[in-house]
């Protein structure tokens, strides 16, 4: 465990995976820390968090970002300024020409009127990007079913977040 | 982009706390485990 953070402070999680192994092991998934630069895609709750996490992008990376700020301690106290979108934009677009930004926590509240389904959002928007290879949405939607509440909702909060981030994506093209 | 079925995938979730993290992270690993993948791991900084 490398810390814990009460709300609002900072989290952020690797998920590595590799479909077909090969038969020598060397060359295979070994750790669950992405090596720094080697990210294919962020997927940012909050914006300023993208930055925090900038250590492990690189040229092959996609940012998909939630354009809802969440201002941390520093910011609350006056000590910090919070960066302008414009600004964060600028500074990812120095790592890789994909940047995505989506407001996931205003679609929520218009569509569930709550934020509980913004992850969910967030995921059908980064699904969008091609950047979760292997996976097909019927397996979200499975596991969906079998492990979280409101199933219902949570599945149409995907669908949202894949057929949004489609558009954002494709007026970028 | 076009992945081999070997090539390994990094993805980082980045938020805050009550956010939603470390929810989506298990969910994707779930996810990969119903599609067959056959190596997967995490970790939660």
């Amino acid at each position: 465990m490398h810390g814990l953070a009460q709300r609002e402070g900072a989290i952020s999680s690797h998920t590595r995976y590799q479909k077909e192994i090969f038969e020598d092991d060397r060359k295979n998934l070994q750790s669950p820390l992405i090596c720094y630069g080697d990210a294919d895609l962020y997927i940012c709750f909050e914006p300023v968090e993208a930055l925090r996490r900038g250590i492990f992008a690189s040229n092959k990376t996609t940012f998909v970002i939630n354009t809802r700020t969440i201002p941390p301690i520093l910011i609350t106290a006056n000590l910090e300024e919070y960066p302008s979108l414009e600004k964060i934009k600028e500074i990812l677009k120095g790592y890789s020409d994909e940047v995505f930004f989506m407001n996931a926590t205003e679609l929520s509240l218009k569509k569930f009127n709550s934020n509980k389904q913004v992850n969910i959002i967030m995921l059908g928007f980064a699904i969008a990007t091609g950047k979760i290879p292997f996976i097909e949405i019927e397996h979200y939607e499975e596991v969906i079913k079998e492990w979280l509440r409101d199933p219902e909702d949570n599945i149409q909060a995907l669908q949202i977040g894949l057929e949004e981030g489609i558009k954002i994506i494709n007026k970028k093209e | 982009m076009k992945f081999n079925e070997t090539d390994i995938i990094n993805i980082v979730i980045a938020g805050t706390a009550g956010q939603g993290v470390i929810t989506l992270k298990r969910l994707i690993e779930f996810a990969a485990q119903k599609a067959g993948i056959k190596r997967a791991f995490g970790s939660e900084i």
